[in-house]
């Protein structure tokens, strides 16, 4: 059993945010901890008590949402932030992706699949579908600059010729049991590669690596 | 039949019969005569033809890079953008029409079997809201990929030909063919012994020179002009057509090569001249009329054709700017609509699905809540259906489908128009004369709140007051409503307003009307806009 995820939900639609909560409060392994219906107030919430998660509507009004996704990841680092937004590729959920969100859920999502995503998020292994990272990536990194005497790019000589192969696995989409299949390795010893890539890259996601593997030019648009 | 055709016909009929006349007054000359003269005028003409065809192409294509470049970018976005509203609007309406009317359904069917099992019911609420988030995010063009991906496939290459066609190689058999024919048929013309077996060979091997008049004219030219020049020292080549045939082939291609191409021409012309001064001075005039005619032809043709090109190149590159400009209004356009369409679609989809998927994990643990999670959806959706039918006139006349792109103070009657047309009173106080950045910010307050009055208050009447004064423009929109009490939430579409007001560094607030009673919104956007360096 994973440990209980502890969340807050910040939403300005009362009843919306009811929803979620009932959805998430009724799962064993989820703690709704606290609600905030404004920006100021989720980042009030996220100090006051340190969840793991917070389901954070950036679609505020006054883009607070997005403001109070930055000071929340900037000044508490065990948290992490998933994106909650009506529609999926809106500037805003770029925008609070490359801020460091870990990923994003559709108002839309049934409640089964809600809980699942908070589950995978929490544990650090929310995924993007490749359309989303290949927009994700296309909307700022346009062109990403590869080093000049054509080897690796400073940020990522610090990785292993096998921890590469899994950072550019992960810019595919795929899963750790997908990555284990196709390079041939356990799937705890995936997962450890995801660890070190991520503490060698101070990074909290899987999906700020990937951005970071497009950003400096490892892989690029329209390489599979 | 066309015009060029009667010309061209025109044209054959007076070379023909003017050639006809001079033969038959002419003593010396005969049939061969006849039919080299009518053959080199049929070619001068068809030559001319192509230069007139070149010509017109040309002017057509830069009548069109001209048109193009005289559109207006704004205007081409702004019916572009305008098209695309109506179609969304429309489009939008439909799906959140019928995933409120379905869900709501869906929900009814859960409290109908509320004692025995609602969850199918329940699910089939969130599958339905799913399916039209997705549907909505397909209209908005959320969901492309590699939408682009085609237009990388640029305009290939023009490839330099390498190989000699089999065509090339059958003009040259037949060229060949004709001079070794010309020459034996022409012997008697030269003294005796001065023509032989060798005369036959030169001509068909000049001749033969045609054959690279794609792949290298120069080399050919250069070729030919040289084997003229043997002729000078040993045996006379032959007059005849092959003689006008391959000079003028491949002077045509290579004066397109460039200072080679013309060197190779000089090379070619001064072989030919001084063979054809020595041997045959008869025929020295008609070459090198047939070299001349096929130079300046070949230029001409050329030329227009650069001209077309270039003019087709501009009008390509135009198209695709006006192609992008569109494009990228139409996305931004999409995404305003997403924002306009924000409240309407999160409210009713993303809180049903959202309260059914409540109402599916609670009802075992806490019946009632689930029972009251079910209960919103049901209202959610009766709610949904009223506040579409409030928008419909809206919709339908417009407001929300007005451009995003380019309305300005100009169009803050026009806008008041249809409003009144969709049922709204309406009272403008206007003076003055709005324009440029602060007019689009006035029209945009005036638009989001005229439509927030049919919205949240159906039936009440409304006024717009604008006023300008030096320093600023002042607007301000109240309603005779019941007020903000019943829908505290301040709308998506007010917030963007707010942005983009104090972008421009004005001001703006929206809360009660005067008295407690009604709604307002006042703004302030100062006229000299100073932006920060």
């Amino acid at each position: 059993m994973s440990p209980l995820v502890r969340i807050v939900i910040a939403d300005d639609h009362d009843l919306l945010r009811d929803g979620v909560g009932a959805i998430l409060g009724a799962d064993p392994g989820i703690e709704v901890v606290g609600e905030a219906s404004s920006g100021p107030s989720a980042v009030a919430a996220v100090r006051a008590l340190a969840p793991d998660l917070v389901l954070m509507d950036v679609e505020m009004p006054g883009g607070n949402g997005l403001t109070a996704t930055r000071e929340i990841l900037e000044r508490c680092p065990g948290t992490r932030v998933l994106v909650l937004t009506t529609f999926d590729l809106d500037e805003y959920v770029l925008e609070a992706l490359r801020l460091g969100a870990s990923g994003f859920l559709l108002k839309t999502t049934p409640a089964r699949a809600l809980v699942e995503s908070v589950h995978a998020c929490a544990a650090g292994e929310m995924l993007l579908a490749p359309t989303v990272t290949r927009r994700l990536v296309e909307s700022y990194v346009r062109q990403p600059t590869p080093p000049s005497d054509g080897g690796l790019p400073p940020r990522l000589r610090e990785l292993t010729e096998r921890e590469l192969e899994v950072l550019r696995a992960l810019t595919r989409g795929l899963s750790n049991a997908e990555i284990a299949r196709e390079l041939y390795m356990a799937e705890t010893t995936v997962k450890t590669h995801v660890t070190h890539i991520l503490a060698k890259l101070e990074l909290r996601d899987r999906v700020q690596a990937v951005i970071v593997a497009y950003e400096t030019g490892l892989v690029r648009l329209g390489e599979r | 039949m066309s015009r060029p055709g009667v010309l061209s016909i025109l044209f054959t009929a007076v070379a023909v019969s003017a050639v006809g006349v001079w033969v038959a007054v002419d003593e010396l000359a005969g049939p061969p005569e006849f039919l080299f003269l009518t053959v080199i005028l049929l070619t001068l003409g068809a030559v001319w033809r192509l230069a007139l065809r070149s010509g017109r192409q040309a002017a057509g294509e830069a009548a069109r890079a001209s048109r193009l470049a005289s559109i207006p970018e704004a205007e081409v976005t702004r019916t572009a953008v305008a098209v695309e509203r109506a179609r969304l609007a429309g489009d939008i309406q439909a799906v959140v029409r019928s995933a409120a009317t379905t869900m709501g359904a869906a929900a009814e069917d859960a409290v109908r079997h509320w004692d025995d099992d609602p969850a199918p019911a329940l699910r089939t609420v969130q599958d339905l809201g799913a399916r039209a988030g997705l549907e909505l995010r397909r209209l908005l063009g959320l969901l492309r990929e590699a939408d682009d991906d085609a237009a990388a496939q640029a305009m290939a290459p023009v490839i330099p030909v390498t190989r000699i066609s089999r065509r090339d190689v059958v003009l040259a058999c037949v060229a060949t063919v004709l001079a070794v024919v010309e020459t034996v048929a022409s012997r008697g013309e030269f003294a005796s012994g001065e023509s032989g077996a060798f005369s036959v060979l030169l001509s068909a091997c000049a001749a033969a020179t045609v054959v690279l008049r794609r792949v290298a004219p120069d080399v050919g030219a250069v070729a030919c002009g040289l084997v003229f020049a043997v002729g000078i020292w040993t045996q006379p080549l032959s007059s005849g057509f092959w003689l006008l045939f391959t000079p003028g082939t491949l002077t045509w291609a290579a004066v397109g090569r460039g200072p080679r191409g013309l060197l190779a021409v000089g090379v070619l012309a001064a072989g030919i001249a001084v063979e054809l001064a020595v041997r045959d001075p008869d025929n020295l005039f008609l070459a090198m009329l047939t070299l001349a005619a096929a130079a300046v032809g070949s230029t001409v043709v050329r030329i227009a054709e650069f001209w077309g090109r270039s003019a087709r190149t501009r009008a390509d590159q135009r198209a695709a700017e006006l192609d992008a400009a569109a494009g990228t209004a139409i996305r931004s356009e999409r995404l305003a609509v997403a924002r306009e369409l924000h409240d309407l679609v999160s409210h009713a989809v993303g809180v049903m699905v959202m309260q059914a998927g409540a109402a599916l994990t609670t009802r075992n643990s806490d019946p009632g809540n689930a029972r009251r999670a079910v209960d919103v959806v049901r209202r959610t959706a009766a709610e949904t259906l009223e506040e579409l039918e409030r928008l419909l006139g809206v919709l339908d006349h417009g407001v929300l489908g007005a451009p995003a792109v380019g309305p300005d103070g100009h169009d803050v009657p026009a806008l008041i128009d249809r409003l009144r047309s969709a049922g709204l009173v309406v009272r403008l106080d206007l003076q003055g004369d709005l324009t440029g950045e602060v007019g689009a910010v006035v029209y945009r307050v005036v638009q989001e709140a005229l439509t927030n009055v049919i919205r949240h208050a159906p039936g009440a009447g409304a006024t717009v007051r604008v006023h300008m004064s030096p320093t600023g423009v002042g607007v301000e929109v109240v309603d005779d409503g019941p007020g903000p009490g019943a829908h505290p939430r301040r709308g998506y579409g007010l917030v963007g307003i707010d942005e983009r007001v104090r972008r421009l560094g004005g001001e703006f607030t929206s809360g009660p009307g005067p008295g407690g009673r009604g709604f307002l919104v006042r703004a302030w956007v100062p006229v000299l806009v100073v932006r920060p360096a």
